[in-house]
């Protein structure tokens, strides 16, 4: 059980990690200016909502699984 | 329901709601189409809906639901089953107030309205929030679960009221599409990428719930053995 | 003593005290008048006309100031222990609940009729032709406002925040009462004919109803020990 709390953990924080590293580049392309980016914009947004929605969620998946992990630790010993 | 049980399903639902994510995640990226009116930027509703609808409904239909019980029958598992849903909730209400105003600045043009659904999603983030700061800022746990009660019940009864004032106040949001009488107006294959989205939201919400309730019995163990150990 | 009379003990009890030392009503009735002040310069004349928004602010003022005195409904007798005494009466929780929020309703009631005058002589308001009308809106918010103060003013008490936590708790649940209240109060300014504003006084009179159902049948889980 401990084995897939811990696997649990690695995947969302993977997951969170590559989000979180693809936000800054979402955000970049934010402020378009010429046409090209303009029409660009609802996929800038579609993809910062998604991010947005996983870090929250899988961040959440973490902290309780982390949270839980430790504190079973603690009562064991 | 023992710790263990409770973590066995909740780590069991969590990963099938994980599963049901990527699958969702897959469809919206290769399948799905794209909605004609609206564009690609229709694509957050197959993840702002299934959030609203388990943060603004499931979590605090639970949350109002364990209050009443609690201040009912007193049983601590009510309380505790209270904080998980509320810290769900919480987070999901999080994200529908964050993919929201995205989705409006390009279908609306403005980020923010004073939409009823908008509306009421904030003022029901409050809800929570005031919630957890009874909790913590109580010297007496007990009491500080008694004043959370009473913060979801007064919350739950006053949701219906709010939502009435600020329906007739103003609303520019879409209606319904999904539960509306008749058939509803989502073509087939958005339909089902929406339902994958809403059953694997579900899932996730309740398998997490279960671990963070476990959570929740655990800590309250430790603290409990903690002060028997001092003494 | 019958339950009437409970209630009655206790209403008696708190607005005596609130004579004597005057604490309350005092900070309340300066806030609505330096907050008419202050309103007075927050606007640019040449903009906004303050009729046009007098009611808004209007009912702003009776919450900010109400929130300053209902905040407070529990922190003289929490001194010496003189709540629990009121608590080990043999009043039922419900009583003392409902006794207290008649109590805060006289005077935050006295505080929105002061405001309305007020508003009125600096802001050159109209009172429109119907003022009882008016005065039973102003009642009916009042009410709502009240009983949901002091009951989670009872929860912010027991907590280390304090009156700090109150507004909020509170602000969220307001959202009916300033909506449904405010209309109806800048139509009436406006004068506009009663039968458009049954509606919502309708509304307030189910959020007031909702408040003290509420608090009473909630009150004694907050104070229980």
């Amino acid at each position: 059980m401990h084995r897939a709390l811990r696997f649990f953990s690695r995947l969302t924080l993977l997951v969170l990690l590559s989000a979180a590293l693809a936000l800054p580049a979402a955000a970049q392309a934010l402020p378009g200016t010429d046409l090209g980016a303009e029409t660009l914009r609802p996929y800038h947004f579609v993809f910062l909502a998604y991010a947005l929605a996983w870090i929250l969620v899988f961040g959440w998946v973490v902290s309780v699984a982390r949270r839980l992990a430790r504190l079973e630790k603690h009562l064991e010993d | 329901m023992s710790i263990s049980k409770l973590r066995r399903w909740g780590l069991i639902l969590a990963s099938l709601g994980i599963l049901g994510i990527l699958v969702l995640q897959a469809l919206v990226f290769f399948w799905v189409p794209t909605e004609a009116t609206q564009g690609i930027i229709q694509m957050i509703f197959y993840v702002h809906v299934p959030a609203a609808i388990v943060g603004l409904y499931v979590a605090f239909g639970i949350l109002a639901l364990t209050s009443v019980l609690y201040l009912w029958l007193g049983d601590d598992k009510l309380d505790q089953a209270g904080v998980a849903a509320a810290e769900g909730g919480m987070v999901f209400t999080t994200v529908v107030l964050l993919t929201g105003p995205l989705w409006g600045k390009i279908a609306w043009g403005t980020y923010w309205t004073w939409d009823p659904r908008l509306t009421l999603t904030l003022l029901l983030w409050f809800i929570y929030l005031g919630y957890f700061l009874v909790r913590a800022s109580t010297q007496n746990p007990e009491r500080g679960k008694r004043f959370a009660a009473v913060v979801g019940i007064v919350g739950a009864l006053d949701i219906p009221l709010i939502h009435m004032s600020v329906l007739w106040f103003r609303s520019l949001h879409p209606g319904p599409v999904v539960m509306k009488p008749g058939s509803p107006t989502l073509a087939p294959q958005m339909l089902t990428t929406f339902m994958v989205g809403m059953f694997s939201f579900i899932l996730l919400f309740l398998g997490l719930f279960a671990l963070r309730f476990a959570l929740e019995i655990a800590s309250r163990t430790a603290a409990t053995r903690a002060r028997a150990a001092q003494t | 003593m019958s339950y009437l009379r409970q209630i009655y003990a206790i209403v008696w009890k708190d607005l005596l005290l609130e004579l004597r030392t005057r604490e309350r009503i005092v900070a309340m009735l300066a806030f609505a008048v330096l907050a008419g002040v202050l309103f007075n310069y927050s606007l640019d004349r040449t903009i906004v006309r303050p009729q046009d928004v007098a009611a808004g602010l209007v009912w702003m003022t009776i919450v900010f100031g109400g929130l300053l005195g209902i905040g407070r409904t529990f922190q003289l007798e929490a001194q010496d222990g003189a709540f629990q005494g009121v608590l080990t009466s043999p009043a039922p929780k419900d009583a003392v609940f409902l006794g207290k929020t008649l109590a805060n309703f006289v005077l935050l009631y006295f505080v929105a009729l002061l405001v309305v005058a007020v508003f009125m002589l600096f802001f050159s308001l109209e009172l429109g032709g119907s003022p009882g009308v008016l005065a039973l809106t102003l009642a009916l918010g009042a009410l709502g406002f009240v009983a949901l103060g002091t009951l989670f003013s009872a929860v912010s008490s027991g907590t280390h925040m304090g009156e700090t936590l109150l507004p909020i708790l509170i602000f969220p649940l307001l959202v009916p009462m300033i909506i449904y209240g405010v209309s109806a109060t800048s139509r009436l300014l406006a004068g506009r004919p009663v039968s458009e504003i049954a509606g919502n006084l309708r509304m307030l009179g189910a959020f007031a109803t909702l408040g003290v159902g509420a608090g009473a049948f909630l009150f004694r889980y907050v104070v229980e020990e």
